[in-house]
């Protein structure tokens, strides 16, 4: 048996305002998203929204430490829509941006979701991001979120917040497993 | 050649693999200059092409004589061109918080690691995702490396992300230090291909 289980890929053809695993299996211990995307946002760096099972009240925070090219800074936000997950995400950008992105130029996220099926707990997710790095305002960032709420999660939204996930974007989600 | 282990031997039939295989594991014996990963190319179940993502996990020490961290530096398919490598940081030394980037790079920087003249059976460690080695992005890293040396204000925790500004597929991965020291022995590099889902 599988300790590490793909559970599904999803690999954009066109531009998409959001993706979601939905019919999650409460077989896994901890979830893990694992994406290489870019956005349509109009700045070279932006952050879409993480939301649980279509909940949209105010029931979510994120805390992160993002940084650019010269200075690292902290960040937090409290009952808010939507975890701010991947916190760097690379965005079109235009103006003085646009000519520096290569049409290869996607950007890494890692984002574990822990205990996803505790109907005990609030969830507690964790993000490592970084936007493409052929312009000259790149960022990265690791981040926390909550989601208040302690229904076990059946799906997960990736929305693109300002904008659209562009084509070619890809985004995996795996079960992890005790056993 | 062998069947790539999620077609069923029998029937041909498509299956769900463990998502995380490894393809390789280094522990050194003796100080070692170079480490170095290649796709068999085969068609078998370890043959890069058939993955989406890469893992390389570290447990590692250089071997030249001194008392500081110094550099873990990795590179792609032979690539030492010039701007090949753009990075971007933050990191923590204990005291400080910081961060930048470079463009001009001919190498990845794929961590910070002590050298031996440190506490004996110190060793750094780090953890890098490689994403989608096989499609016509450039490819993406995301790193997190931990060097506690015992020591105040000496350490290093990172997280760091590279691209390889190139379209081919990843065959090829060399991790050296950067000035061409030895990596100590017992430095330990293991690698895992990660798949996609395959049955819808």
């Amino acid at each position: 048996m599988a300790i590490i289980e793909a559970i599904a890929t999803t690999y954009l053809e066109a531009e998409a305002s959001s993706v979601t695993f939905s019919s999650i299996p409460s077989t896994y211990e901890h979830l893990q998203i694992r994406m290489s995307a870019r956005n349509t946002f109009n700045y070279p760096a932006g952050v879409p929204n993480l939301t649980f099972n279509g909940v949209t009240s105010s029931v979510y925070s994120t805390f992160a430490h993002n940084a650019n090219a010269s200075s690292p800074a902290g960040f937090r936000t409290v009952g808010q829509a939507y975890i701010r997950a991947p916190m760097s995400t690379t965005g079109n950008g235009v103006n003085n941006y646009i000519d520096r992105l290569n049409t290869g130029d996607y950007g890494p996220a890692v984002i574990d979701i822990f205990d996803y099926r505790n109907a005990d707990t609030n969830t507690t997710v964790m993000a490592d991001s970084a936007t493409a790095l052929t312009h000259t305002s790149p960022y990265i960032s690791f981040a926390s979120g909550l989601f208040d709420d302690k229904t076990v999660i059946t799906s997960i939204t990736l929305g693109g917040g300002d904008g659209n996930w562009m084509r070619g974007s890809r985004f995996s989600l795996y079960g992890l497993k005790s056993s | 050649m062998a069947d790539p282990a999620y077609i069923d031997q029998e029937t041909g039939v498509l299956t769900d693999p463990e998502a995380w295989l490894s393809l390789g594991s280094t522990t050194l014996g003796s100080d070692t200059a170079m480490v170095t990963f290649t796709n068999p190319d085969d068609g078998s179940s370890l043959d890069w092409g058939q993955f989406m993502d890469l893992v390389i996990i570290w447990y590692a020490r250089c071997a030249d004589s001194g008392a500081q961290l110094t550099y873990l530096s990795m590179r792609f398919n032979n690539d030492t061109a010039s701007f090949s490598y753009p990075y971007q940081y933050v990191r923590g030394n204990g005291a400080n918080v910081s961060s930048g980037e470079s463009q001009g790079q001919t190498s990845i920087l794929l961590g910070m690691y002590p050298q031996d003249s440190f506490m004996n059976g110190i060793y750094a460690a780090g953890v890098c995702h490689i994403f989608d080695i096989n499609s016509g992005k450039y490819k993406t890293l995301l790193q997190r490396t931990a060097a506690d040396l015992d020591a105040a204000d000496t350490g290093n925790t990172w997280l760091g992300s590279v691209i390889w500004k190139k379209q081919e597929a990843l065959t090829e991965i060399d991790i050296y230090q950067m000035f061409g020291e030895d990596h100590k022995a017992g430095s330990r590099f293991d690698l895992f291909g990660v798949f996609p889902r395959m049955v819808v």
